[in-house]
């Protein structure tokens, strides 16, 4: 029986580890900061997606009432928000801005308190709280 | 003789799955602290006056490989804008050799208060190196602020001024593209990391 020699044995051994490895970074890749809409609202911890429909512009111009979001939300520590904004303008949503035709989205990484002024609630003020 | 063989081999697999293991968490993109809209705004077509530097125009955009922070406020914040600029000198103060490759700007929304004796000190004060931004021309201004979502208003009510802004930091990239929004109230350890994680991305 014929022994294989070591540097064989070795070279069968990385190239198993390096495909192994090359398998668990698969997908890891794409370092890209793009966010895929469709992704984004999968992504949302649940009741935190959020859509602003076209048109909200006009009619918060017209006097009407708005509410999209609610005045404040608790989150914690991990969870996603998703805002997609299908209005032919920007609004600020409290802490975040999203431009027409613009999905924001954040992961809550650190507990606090986020603070703005919302253009799509009565209350003209949203407030995060995040734990 | 084959088992000591096959101790060498492992030897030497493991020698190469530290690096290549290594390799793997680094490719790996951290979720970042910060909002990220999509499609990126592109900025790297505005400018604004640095008159840290005689007036030259400041083109929004880092420099190649590098990062751009970018804070809008005024000299006379009591609160959100210095602790922001403070949160920003401790998350490059951590960053160590890398805060060489991220600089800093920021715009005044009160021009008429934040003039040449004022807004240049008040910046370096935080950053020594960072670039104060003024223009008195405000649809300059607003153009700018609207691009990176900033909204500011500055009025004047009963002889005394009063200012309301949104306190967001901004960090864009190479290419000119507003690649994170920071909500005030980040933290500076937040700052760092994100700041850290978008340097490996450049």
């Amino acid at each position: 029986m014929t022994r294989p020699p070591l540097g064989r044995l070795a070279l069968a051994a990385l190239v198993a580890l390096t495909l192994a490895t090359a398998a668990a970074c698969s997908g890891d890749d794409d370092a890209s900061l793009e966010v895929d809409a469709a992704d984004a609202a999968d992504e949302a911890s649940e009741g935190l997606h959020f859509v602003i429909p076209a048109g909200t512009g006009d009619r918060i111009d017209d006097g009407e009432p708005v509410e999209i979001l609610p005045g404040s939300l608790d989150v914690e520590v991990g969870d996603v928000i998703v805002i997609e904004n299908e209005d032919e303008r920007g609004h600020l949503v409290g802490p975040f801005f999203v431009g027409a035709g613009e999905t924001v989205s954040q992961r809550f990484a650190s507990p606090g308190e986020y603070v703005g002024e919302c253009s799509v609630h009565p209350s003209g003020e949203l407030v995060v709280r995040v734990t | 003789m084959n088992r000591a063989r096959n101790r060498a081999a492992a030897v030497l697999a493991l020698a190469a799955l530290a690096p290549a293991a290594a390799a793997c968490g680094e490719d790996e993109p951290r979720e970042l602290a910060g909002a990220v809209r999509d499609p990126l705004p592109e900025v790297g077509e505005l400018a604004l006056p640095d008159i840290a530097n005689d007036g030259e125009p400041y083109t929004f955009g880092a420099e190649e490989d590098e990062l751009q922070i970018v804070y809008f406020g005024y000299t006379h914040c009591p609160d959100v804008c210095p602790t922001t600029m403070a949160d920003v000198r401790t998350a490059l103060a951590d960053l160590g050799d890398d805060a060489e490759r991220v600089e800093v700007a920021m715009a005044t929304i009160d021009p008429n208060r934040d003039t040449e004796d004022v807004l240049p000190g008040y910046v370096q004060s935080f950053v020594p190196d960072a670039h104060a931004l003024r223009t008195t021309d405000d649809t300059q201004l607003r153009e700018v602020a609207d691009t990176f979502g900033v909204s500011y208003r500055v009025e004047e009510v009963d002889g005394e001024i009063e200012v309301a802004h949104s306190g967001s930091l901004y960090a864009v990239d190479d290419e000119g593209n507003l690649v994170v929004t920071w909500p005030f109230g980040t933290s500076s350890e937040d700052l760092r990391l994100d700041i850290e994680a978008l340097l490996e991305r450049t």
